[in-house]
């Protein structure tokens, strides 16, 4: 038992040792070939090529966090589309009436926080 | 095949590590991701059972997505709270938010 | 599919939604006592239709994961009968306080479909959502004086505690669900007769788990650590929602759960409740001695009822699942009623014992209701509190375990001390402080100040509650007769 299971992990494990190699020899290659010429400008840290600003560990805006808690509710509710997807043709109308109301009352609650300016960026 | 136990025993660690995360820190926040932590181990342990029971019972993995879902309005609603909280007081550090005593 | 089983439910949830549409729609806000009006209405059409389901008295039938019967339909009633009375309470408690209260109604109803759907469930996934149907809103309540930090801090509470507890019980149902490979209460009772799993420890250990995930619901020792706080900080008609209802609830769904899934058990789970039910009353009643605060004397003490409740499952016969019934219907009356009282003539206040002196002066309808609530509380004859500590110890001692119903009584006995000691305030002649005291604790608000202008929907409240109180009283039997038709309806192993 013990050895089937330490043998299904040696793929993993062989992968691993791969993939750590690759990156050793790729960094090695590069220092190795790369011409060496640095400058105050290169050693910036990358901003979509606009000078960086501030700390990076600046805190975020607390407002995103409105969006964020609304991202991740709507994300979760999308887990019940799939088995919902996979026996919908089976089941019919019966199967589109559920979801139907069950995006609507998801849906619902959406309205009221929009229409309470829950989403609006103040 | 990888017997059921090691997924039990991986999920009691996950379990006893969230337990202990809600005993030792005190960030309210920090709180909250060891109690999703255990809802975690609740997850591995249903789809674990659901995979090795009879014939593949799906009634685990049904019920998994119902905790996950239900998970994630949860952490919601106490982070809405957590957030008012810091509003009020300034702090969620959990010995400091003591108005009522205990 | 038979949509008509659940309509009460559907009611209560077409409410709940109409409500928040509504509270769009109105823009003033003198038109805000609409939504409490309309979800009035939908609480009382309910009852009626689950009246007329009782009626009928159909068989108990199954329904997807929800199995429709004459229990649930009883305990169903007490819910809504509670949550009619809270909501009553609360039309005039908020009128100032919380800014969006098409939220605080929406809640509360959910909060109950929730309930309805818990005390139907017959199967861990169905028992799990609703039960965070139920729990989810109530954290929310209890927080919903948004500006309030006191309030925000038992939300908080209520909330940090409660999702560990739900977590707790989850795990505990894998575990159940993993040695039985079923979800459906009666088919964890099949499995657990044949597989002979009676000395597992782990299933004793996931037994304990979901056992702690209950008893933090409904309040016992040693899982009640939010109760005093979180009575105390929450708005006075959240607390008496709090105190009632997701008791009522959890207690029903804990007697499905144990006659049902657990039958094949009972020897294992009878100790663990006797061990509950002994802590709980002796705690509460004992740490209620020494409280000031008087919500939080009302906390401390409804853990105690919650211990005399749970001796009822160290029984677990058909005469004490209907007497735990039946004192629950009469606990929720009596505490509902209680709150209503204390929200009443303590507005703004900080709900100190003290501040109800001399109410029989100001007020003499409500220092009767708290005199008639408190005297039931403690269950002397002829209140309805003393018909249902009766039936609840008869039906011990019934059961062989005289030495517990004698630890009640004692604990009974305790209870005087505290109940009393709130009618010394009230009847009291003594001036409790000088004037200047009294000045200090006059509040801001002008509502609060006069007891003359106690709005009358409150009021109502606690007449409605007086009165259900006294026809219990006089006429107990068709009150008891209708918790034991709800215990026979169980599908119960142990009785059947």
């Amino acid at each position: 038992m013990i050895q089937q299971y330490l043998h299904a992990y040696s793929y993993i494990a062989i992968f691993a040792l791969v993939g750590l190699l690759y990156v050793v020899v790729v960094l090695t290659v590069s220092r190795l070939l790369a011409p060496h010429r640095p400058s105050k400008e290169k050693s910036h840290p990358y901003e979509c090529g606009l000078v960086p600003v501030g700390e990076p560990w600046g805190q975020l805006n607390i407002r995103y966090y409105v969006f964020a808690l609304l991202f991740v509710l709507f994300d979760v509710e999308t887990v019940f589309m799939y088995p919902w997807a996979v026996v919908f043709r089976d089941m019919g109308w019966s199967a589109f009436l559920e979801m139907f109301s069950f995006i609507v009352i998801i849906a619902l609650g959406l309205i009221y926080a929009w229409k309470k300016n829950v989403l609006r960026w103040v | 095949m990888i017997p059921l136990t090691y997924y039990l025993i991986f999920s009691a660690m996950l379990f006893c590590i969230g337990v202990y995360g809600v005993l030792a820190r005190r960030n309210s926040i920090m709180i909250l991701v060891s109690i999703e932590l255990m809802l975690n181990a609740v997850n591995i342990n249903l789809v674990a059972f659901s995979a090795y029971l009879r014939g593949d019972d799906p009634i685990g993995q049904m019920f998994s997505l119902f905790a996950i879902a239900v998970g994630a309005g949860e952490i919601g609603v106490g982070l809405a709270i957590i957030l008012n909280l810091y509003r009020l007081r300034n702090t969620i550090n959990i010995d400091q938010i003591d108005f009522l005593k205990w | 599919m038979e949509f008509t089983l659940i309509i009460p439910e559907i009611i209560v949830f077409l409410t709940a939604t109409a409500i928040l549409i509504l509270d769009l729609i109105l823009q003033q806000e003198k038109q805000k006592k609409l939504l409490g009006f309309a979800a009035e209405a939908g609480v009382i059409l309910a009852i009626a239709q689950l009246v007329r389901m009782f009626a009928l008295g159909q068989q108990a039938s199954s329904w997807g994961l929800l199995t429709i019967d004459t229990f649930g339909h009883v305990i169903k009633i007490i819910l809504l009968v509670s949550t009619g009375l809270v909501i009553l309470l609360s039309v005039d408690y908020f009128k100032t306080i919380i800014s969006r209260k098409g939220e605080y109604y929406c809640l509360i109803l959910f909060s109950v479909v929730g309930m309805m759907f818990m005390v139907s469930a017959d199967n861990f996934i169905s028992f799990f959502l609703s039960l965070q149907l139920t729990s989810i809103p109530l954290y929310i309540l209890s927080g919903i004086d948004k500006n309030d930090a006191r309030s925000n801090e038992a939300a908080y509470k209520y909330l940090m505690l409660g999702m560990l507890a739900s977590v707790v019980m989850l795990y505990g149902m894998t575990f159940i669900y993993g040695f039985t490979a079923a979800a459906n209460f009666e088919g964890i009772a099949r499995q657990l007769t044949s597989l002979d799993l009676h000395e597992n420890p782990i299933l004793l250990i996931a037994m304990i788990f979901i056992f702690a995930g209950f008893a933090f619901k409904v309040a016992a020792v040693p899982f009640h650590f939010w109760v005093p706080d979180t009575y105390e900080g929450a708005p006075t008609p959240v607390t008496s929602f709090l105190a009632t209802a997701p008791k009522v609830a959890g207690f029903a769904a804990l007697i499905r759960l144990l006659t049902i899934a657990f039958s094949p058990l009972i020897a294992q789970w009878r100790t663990l409740f006797i061990i509950l039910s002994i802590l709980s009353m002796s705690v509460g009643n004992i740490v209620a001695l020494s409280q000031t605060n008087i919500k939080r004397m009302l906390g401390f003490s409804s853990v105690a009822h919650v211990g005399y409740i749970l001796m009822a499952f160290a029984i677990a016969d058909q005469m004490a699942v209907s007497a735990a019934i039946f004192y629950l219907m009469i606990y929720g009356i009596v505490n509902i009623g209680t709150f209503a009282v204390i929200a009443s003539v303590m507005r703004g206040e900080d709900h100190q014992i003290q501040g109800l002196a001399g109410l029989s002066k100001r007020s003499p309808l409500m220092s009767l209701s708290v005199a008639v609530f408190m005297i039931s509380m403690i269950g002397i004859p002829p209140t309805p509190g003393f018909w249902g500590k009766f039936n609840l110890f008869a039906s011990v001692v019934n059961g062989g375990m005289t030495w517990l119903a004698v630890i009640g009584i004692i604990n009974s006995i305790i209870s005087v001390y505290y109940y009393i000691n709130v009618l010394r305030y009230v009847y009291g002649d003594q001036e409790i402080g000088n004037q200047q005291d009294k000045q200090a604790r006059r509040p801001a608000d002008p509502a609060a100040d006069g007891l003359n202008n106690i709005p009358c929907l409150m009021r109502l409240a606690v007449v409605i509650s007086l009165a259900l109180t006294i026809i219990i009283a006089t006429y107990p039997q068709p009150f008891i007769e209708l918790a034991k038709a709800a215990a026979v309806a169980l599908k119960t192993g142990l009785w059947l």
